[in-house]
């Protein structure tokens, strides 16, 4: 397909759909984002999260989240481009150092400490705490693969880091699609987004593991 | 081909996803300002004193016919009728009819084991007109009859005398609450004012399952409500105090429960601390709702 005079395979023009697709809904993170801005513990989310923001651990986990995770999203965006990797390897392992720093130690535990107090009981809460802990367990081994050079590891692992960052997304539109197609309550809708908001993801990002690993196994 | 047409239907779909919040969210409050003095204390002994309840019908001359727009169906609202004091030939009261709270003076006159009255409200509100009843110890029946000439609207009833009592146990009967006109924010012409209310689609099974008056509710007993049903459950609460409702949709949901009497325009100094509590919840939940339940963001 020739577009602007150049030459777009199919797979390279699926690329950009999707990075477009992911960007348009990081920006609507980011939306969310600037909602709490300045500190406000009556908006969005917030005001059903009455009896836990009252503690001052839930405060600081829920902004250190709010505040970091969005820039996990945005520098995720960049990270899978060969172009970038190619061309501008110092920014590559620069804003993943970045990434891996946010997630180990900001976005990922505030986001055990959250899922320990998710609305819907231990059925969301067991799901958004081992959410935490994946994240953290994988960001982790990606980073420790690419230090001892293993590069196939490494990009495995981050896909699935990323897989998990961007849950923050897919479980919002499978809540949105949810409720404009079935129109089921609340909190029927959180039972089942709190789980296929990451595991869809977690096993797309396998599949493409897999994919790839026999693409490597013919040649 | 197929790839291209589930591609662009997949854009064409996500292109509808398109904010985070609904903007226009606002929680519906139904709570009036206007406080009328209610004389309600009844005097000893008069058996006359005190709520005489019932259907406020539509009463049609032959030369007309009743014109409704649309689906709208025609539906008697609930009218209650005080007798406040009687001195004489003269009587005191007031109705509250339509979340309008109005009173009456007149006369009463005593004939043949019946009494009739005659009162006019005061005339100034678009809607007053003029009351002429008989009534007994058991039974209040008559007409209404509007100031207003060119609306000629006139009004019948047969009352029954009520004790109006709060009881925080009593419990919702089933009945309909549902939007018949699908939009979400429609401007309402009634016959004294005009006001825009927002319509909900419908209410679920969950309102008769909750007591938000006698119960004292966390947030997992209405974490899983929608709003058309937190709603209800929040204006059931002011229903039991009495509270006449202007809102024409959740006036037409209480007017059809047995137990509730239009009392009064504003009894917020009556809620109890459990009520206030919930309506707080409530109202976040509501709020809540209004917001994000069909959009992008939230959690």
């Amino acid at each position: 397909m020739r577009i602007l005079n150049y030459n777009f395979n199919y797979k390279q023009l699926g690329k950009v759909f999707f990075f477009l697709f992911i960007a348009y809904f990081t920006y609507l993170m980011w939306l969310i984002t600037i909602q709490y801005i300045p500190i406000n513990f009556k908006v969005a989310f917030l005001q059903i999260k009455q009896n836990e923001i009252r503690h001052i651990h839930y405060q600081i986990a829920f902004f250190t989240h709010v505040y970091t995770s969005i820039f996990v999203l945005i520098i995720g965006l960049f990270q899978f481009s060969n172009w970038i990797r190619t061309k501008f390897v110092k920014f590559h392992r620069t804003a993943g150092k970045v990434y891996i720093a946010l997630v180990l130690v900001f976005a990922g535990p505030s986001g055990l400490i959250m899922g320990y107090y998710a609305n819907g009981g231990w059925f969301t809460q067991i799901s958004f705490c081992l959410l935490a802990i994946l994240w953290i367990w994988f960001t982790y081994l990606a980073y420790k693969h690419i230090r001892n050079g293993n590069i196939q590891k490494h990009k495995n692992f981050m896909m699935r880091s990323y897989a998990l960052t961007l849950s923050a997304i897919s479980l919002r539109l499978f809540k949105w699609l949810i409720v404009i197609i079935f129109k089921l309550p609340p909190m029927d809708t959180y039972y089942i987004v709190a789980w296929a908001g990451w595991l869809v993801n977690l096993a797309i990002a396998e599949l493409i593991i897999i994919s790839q690993l026999s693409l490597l196994n013919k040649s | 081909m197929f790839k291209s047409i589930f591609s662009f239907s997949l854009i064409l779909l996500f292109s509808q996803c398109t904010s985070i919040k609904n903007e226009n969210a606002n929680v519906m409050m139904d709570e009036s300002t206007m406080v009328t003095d209610g004389e309600l204390a009844l005097e000893d002994g008069n058996k006359l004193y005190g709520f005489w309840v019932g259907k406020f019908e539509m009463d049609f001359q032959d030369e007309e016919y009743p014109i409704y727009e649309d689906d709208e169906f025609e539906y008697n609202k609930k009218i209650n009728i005080s007798i406040d004091k009687i001195v004489g030939e003269r009587i005191e009261g007031h109705s509250v009819v339509s979340g309008n709270y109005r009173v009456f003076l007149g006369s009463i006159k005593r004939d043949s084991g019946r009494y009739f009255v005659e009162a006019r409200e005061p005339g100034d509100h678009p809607n007053d007109g003029i009351f002429k009843f008989q009534m007994n110890d058991t039974m209040l029946w008559g007409t209404w009859t509007a100031f207003d000439k060119k609306d000629s609207i006139r009004r019948k009833y047969e009352l029954k005398r009520r004790l109006f009592k709060y009881d925080s146990t009593v419990a919702l009967e089933e009945a309909e609450y549902v939007d018949y006109k699908k939009t979400k924010q429609e401007m309402i012409v009634e016959e004294d004012d005009s006001f825009e209310i927002p319509y909900y689609a419908t209410s679920t099974q969950k309102i008769y399952e909750i007591n938000a008056s006698n119960t004292f509710l966390n947030e997992p007993d209405v974490a899983n409500l929608k709003k058309g049903d937190l709603l209800i459950v929040r204006n059931a609460i002011y229903a039991r105090h009495g509270y006449a409702f202007k809102n024409k949709a959740l006036r037409r949901f209480f007017d059809a429960q047995d137990w509730y009497i239009p009392v009064n325009s504003d009894i917020t100094d009556e809620l109890s601390a459990t009520e206030r509590h919930n309506i707080e919840l409530l109202m976040a939940f509501e709020k809540n709702a209004e917001e994000y339940y069909d959009h992008f963001g939230r959690y």
